[in-house]
């Protein structure tokens, strides 16, 4: 365990969440087998279900005309994306008394870090409760709530305490916990993961965490490292209020050649030019970038892309420029005439470079980026371009 | 002293995933826990894995030694064990004789004919 400030991060799910709306609107509806969707007659689909109408396995995204087979007591209502937006942020509202750190996943879902809150509302157990009660005396809403020290146990913590409940992992606590589980309880292990994890006898998440991390590698490439350190329940990622979420996902870039080419000197110029633009356009919006991907597309139109993650978020072209050049080496492998060269920064976040009072070096580098950054901005993009690019100019 | 006891049960959905595997176990709190730091009330669920590795801080499940009668301990600092919720500590007549650590504990909120608290 870490032995920083402990962290407390709560996950939060309204149960069945537009069926609930629908029965304090309407209490009649209430143990029933209720539905929320379009008429079977224009091939409506159930938007969402309550407990009893799951009882007959009725499930979300069903043809409605299904469900009512399955059902044929079930009741349907039509409805309404406006009330149910009133009700969330009636919910999101309440909790933000709690924490402003809350991160809304959707209209029925969330995250809340409440490390730090213990002096006001005592440990995250009873916030998470008096909160669960609020929620339930003031909007008639069931809330359930996984606890624990980070994002990723929290949320399996939370379906395993559904229908409205509570469940705590006691710090430290994480591996235990998640040993016993299958490995499809782990968000971002599908269907496929889970088969050929299968195929390695890899059946539970205690066996993921302690299976060699050379053979993870790989079997599953970068991946695999990954997903070993989650099946341990180690998750750093934060929750992230809006304010610090960036409106975009990614920036990208991408250039298709006049005429196909295998010219390593063209793809190299030409990529480097398009994460120059990008990373100047990650500057200009003060966000760094965690990820990079290399994107071919050759002449028969196969596509390619190979990804890098950085432990540090970046925004700078020659860090970026580090990592892409073996990345493209490696898809240029496929040797073959490409028709299109791209990149995409993603997994940004809100932040600017952080000087170095002991790298003056890298601090009169970053001063020279801010200058031609400025430069291009008043004059043009083609204004300034490095040295070793300049033949470009006559290539398309 | 509070009258508090452990049963074991059975639990339903995702969570009786986690006592699917042996060495793995749900117990219900029942009785009167007394109020301290702990927080646990009657009807919490706590999934236990067995075993006797424990470190400072865990919360531990000990056999009294008396029939099939559990308790709960935290272990402190020390290595000691105290009483938690009611239950007594550990002494010289009943030595811990841990069969577990609690890894987390679940608290649904149900009327007693199963639905959710309406």
């Amino acid at each position: 365990m870490s032995a920083s400030r402990p962290r407390h991060v709560l996950h939060v799910d309204l149960d069945a969440f537009f069926v609930a709306v629908e029965r304090v609107v309407d209490p009649r509806l209430c143990g029933r087998p209720v539905v929320v969707g379009g008429p079977p007659e224009s091939r409506g689909v159930v938007a969402a279900a309550s407990y009893e109408a799951r009882a007959y396995g009725i499930h979300s995204a069903m043809p409605m005309s299904q469900a009512l087979r399955l059902c044929p007591d079930l009741v349907r209502v039509s409805g309404s994306r406006g009330m149910y937006t009133r009700a969330s942020k009636a919910v999101f509202s309440l909790l933000g008394e709690y924490t402003p750190i809350i991160e809304k996943v959707s209209v029925d879902e969330a995250y809340l870090d409440l490390s730090g809150t213990e002096h006001l509302f005592g440990h995250a157990l009873d916030a998470a409760d008096h909160m669960r009660r609020e929620v339930k005396e003031r909007l008639r809403l069931d809330l359930t709530v996984g606890v624990s020290a980070n994002r990723l146990v929290s949320k399996v913590a939370s379906a395993f305490a559904k229908p409205c409940g509570l469940f705590d992992v006691r710090p430290g606590q994480e591996p235990r916990f998640f040993a016993p589980l299958p490995v499809k309880v782990l968000p971002g292990i599908g269907p496929v993961t889970a088969t050929r994890l299968r195929d390695f006898h890899i059946d539970y998440l205690g066996v993921l965490a302690e299976t060699d991390r050379w053979f993870l590698e790989e079997t599953f490439g970068r991946y695999g490292p990954a997903m070993q350190q989650r099946a341990r329940g180690e998750d750093r990622t934060p929750v992230c209020p809006p304010w610090e979420r960036p409106e975009m996902k990614s920036i990208g870039h991408e250039r298709t050649f006049a005429e196909d080419t295998d010219d390593p000197r063209l793809l190299r110029g030409r990529l480097q030019k398009l994460l120059e633009q990008a990373c100047a356009r990650l500057r200009e919006k003060q966000l760094l970038a965690r990820t990079l991907t290399v994107k071919l597309r050759f002449a028969d139109f196969v596509t390619v892309n190979r990804d890098v993650t950085l432990a540090q978020p970046s925004d700078h072209d020659l860090e970026w420029w580090k990592e892409a050049e073996p990345l493209l080496e490696r898809l240029c492998a496929r040797r073959a005439l490409v028709r299109l060269v791209g990149v995409r920064l993603s997994g940004l976040q809100q932040g600017f470079w952080q000087g170095s009072l002991f790298d003056p070096e890298a601090v009169a580098a970053r001063d020279r980026l801010s200058v031609l950054d400025k430069l291009r901005g008043r004059y043009g993009e083609g204004s300034l371009q490095s040295g070793d690019r300049l033949w470009l100019r006559g290539q398309s | 002293m509070a009258v508090v006891t452990l049963e074991s049960i059975s639990v339903g959905g995702k969570a009786a995933q986690f006592a699917d595997r042996p060495g793995t176990s749900f117990l219900v709190l029942r009785g009167d826990p007394a109020d301290d730091q702990e927080g646990l009330c009657a009807g919490d669920v706590f999934a236990v894995t067995e075993g006797v590795d424990v470190e400072a801080g865990d919360l531990v499940v000990w056999w009294t030694g008396v029939e099939r009668t559990l308790a709960l301990a935290r272990v402190q600092a020390d290595l000691s064990f105290t009483g938690v919720g009611g239950f007594p500590p550990p002494s010289d007549e009943q030595p811990a004789r841990v069969r577990g650590v609690v890894v987390g504990r679940l608290r649904q909120f149900l009327q007693e004919d199963g639905a959710a608290e309406a």
